[in-house]
């Protein structure tokens, strides 16, 4: 909604408060009231806190604590205590530990080695080590090592490439060789290209078309692929990958944060430049 | 937010391959099963609240938690509370009753998985379980990789499962050269299993890094494999990104890149405007010349100045690409 400049639509106050009540006392969010802490949704609760300009409602101390202390030894992060590892969780903890300026908090030496350990012969991301490239994968590791400012340790010619190759005939992108195209790749792959600096190595006109084409003309928002329904996370990475490509009457986002530059300008957060 | 599709209530979450259109009306009969459904899934999210804030981890919160988790895998809080049950029951129950318990779990997730096979989630939860299970010392892994080869033949790029086999073999001590065959068995069935490929790419070096001879060995059997692959279809990517990074795990051998080229014009023979056979000899030409040999570096702007025709789509690539060659 931010991104169309449609904020406004909705109650501030009802979303705030209802965020407010998915914290538990550690510190960390469910997905819903009654539900148990995991980073998944602490990134949301984040995320949209920061839109909204209301840290300051909630328990920052325990949400901080609740994040750094899911970091392992070797780096890695846990979703929560149940102890399942990550490079999702190396993004979330690691983009809202930044959000929130206590990046202090971890060991960003170590988060990055461990997520660089996830780089495979492609020179694109998987889950854990040795785990197959996966474009959502990828974007969690470009975006986490972007945020540390280590960038600039990948091959991006190598990845680039790669990550161009998702692009099918038909102009949208897969996740992976030889799988089908689906709007949020529009996201995690043209995201991931930003954050290298490729992101003209796509064709721009026919992603959009093919996002376009993906849109619900009756009921509105935007599917994973045309003819097909739609649903609130292909809308907003439709609407987020339209964004990252200049799209005229929307507002632009980061590729790191997945938050409107915006938002990141109110927290004193550069965001990154890349060519258009 | 809720829509009803086909008779199915369809949350607010993430759909994939659901195809938009006018569902069809429900009868009667449907209509009462469906709200018989729902009253059975509400009634269990009572329950499960309640033992939650009571701590009662009990049979009763824990046969609640299964109508949730048969409805909707992603219920992860469902399977936090299912685990804090097990676990209590380690505490509280005799060894019989504690492993027909944990047998029955086993058959629980492999259902979940046939229902959802791509659920983060379901998969966490069976690790957890079979490391209980080895705990214990009666944790079955030649099973968990039969179970795993089954699924990878239904769906032969589910990475879930991949991850998960990966896991099963080092805790089983399965022998690297069987997971490599499997490997191959996996290839040869089909080229484009960019998964398979992606484990040999680990295999190659976890068999042969320290033996550079071995590796090197391994690695011209590994080119003959992506020969079979490309001259099968050279429309298959997986082998073509495959072969770029053979050529750069160790550095490969004059004799080696000359016969590399060959191949690759062979293919071009026949399939005169194949981009990958372009494109991989440009990046050939590229490596052999160590961009110093003009006659080379000119054949390699050639050809990506025909690739910029072939495959428009990528135009920025190959421009990048030149602009690049010139500086």
């Amino acid at each position: 909604m931010e991104l169309m400049n449609g904020l406004d639509e909705m109650d501030k106050q009802k979303v705030i408060e209802w965020i407010v009540s998915c914290q538990l006392p550690s510190g960390g969010f469910g997905g819903n009231i009654g539900h148990d802490a995991h980073l998944l949704y602490t990134m949301s609760a984040v995320q949209v806190l920061c839109m909204y300009d209301a840290m300051d409602r909630i328990n920052k101390e325990n949400l901080v604590t609740f994040i750094s202390s899911l970091q392992k030894e070797d780096g890695s992060f846990a979703g929560d205590e149940w102890g399942e590892i990550d490079t999702r969780f190396s993004y979330i903890a690691i983009s809202c530990l930044s959000l929130l300026g206590r990046l202090d908090t971890i060991n960003t030496d170590k988060a990055a080695e461990f997520v660089l350990s996830c780089k495979n012969f492609d020179g694109a991301f998987g889950c854990v080590p040795g785990a197959e490239s996966h474009a959502g994968q990828t974007f969690c590791c470009v975006g986490a090592l972007t945020i540390l400012g280590k960038v600039d340790l990948l091959d991006k010619d190598l990845l680039g490439w790669w990550l161009c190759e998702r692009q099918v005939p038909s102009g949208g992108l897969n996740g992976r060789p030889e799988k089908l195209p689906d709007v949020c790749y529009s996201w995690w792959v043209v995201s991931s290209l930003a954050c290298i600096d490729r992101l003209i190595w796509i064709d721009r006109e026919k992603l959009i078309n093919f996002i376009l084409e993906s849109q619900d003309p009756e009921g509105g928002g935007i599917a994973d692929r045309p003819d097909d329904l739609p649903d609130v996370f292909h809308t907003f990475f439709g609407v987020a990958g339209l964004s990252l490509m200049g799209m005229e009457g929307l507002s632009p986002v980061d590729p790191a944060y997945a938050v409107s530059i915006n938002t990141l300008n109110k927290l004193g957060i550069k965001p990154v430049q890349y060519r258009k | 937010y809720q829509r009803r599709v086909r008779g199915q209530l369809i949350e607010a979450r993430m759909n994939h391959g659901v195809k938009r259109g006018a569902g069809k009306a429900l009868s009667s009969q449907e209509q009462k099963e469906l709200d018989e459904k729902i009253a059975i899934y509400r009634s269990s999210i009572s329950t499960l609240n309640n033992k939650k804030a009571e701590k009662q981890f009990d049979l009763e919160g824990f046969e609640a938690t299964a109508r949730l988790l048969e409805h909707n895998t992603d219920y992860f809080t469902a399977w936090n509370f299912r685990r804090e049950c097990l676990l209590s029951f380690f505490k509280t129950m005799d060894q019989a009753k504690l492993e027909e318990i944990l047998k029955k779990e086993l058959t629980f997730t492999e259902k979940r998985i046939g229902q959802n096979p791509k659920s983060y989630w379901v998969w966490h939860h069976r690790k957890l379980l079979m490391e209980w299970l080895d705990e214990r010392k009666i944790a079955d892994w030649k099973r968990e990789l039969y179970l795993c080869t089954k699924l990878l033949g239904l769906d032969e790029r589910n990475f879930h499962c991949w991850g998960y086999r990966r896991f099963v073999a080092a805790k089983g001590n399965v022998k690297l050269e069987d997971e490599f065959d499997f490997t191959t068995k996996k290839v040869e069935e089909n080229f484009s299993n960019y998964s398979a490929w992606h484990q040999r790419s680990l295999m190659l070096l976890q068999l042969h890094g320290k033996d550079d001879a071995a590796l090197r060995a391994a690695i011209d059997k590994e080119l003959e494999l992506v020969h079979n692959a490309f001259f099968t279809n050279p429309e298959d990517q997986s082998g073509w990104i495959y072969l770029r990074w053979l050529l750069g795990v160790v550095k490969p051998t004059e004799e080696v890149l000359k016969r590399e080229l060959q191949v690759i014009n062979d293919l071009l023979d026949l399939e005169k405007n194949s981009k990958w056979a372009k494109l991989s000899k440009a990046f050939l030409l590229e490596k052999m010349s160590n961009r110093t040999d003009v006659t080379m570096m000119s054949e390699v702007k050639s050809l990506v100045n025909q690739l910029k025709e072939l495959d428009p789509t990528h135009v920025n690539y190959y421009s990048d690409w030149l602009s690049n060659l010139s500086n």
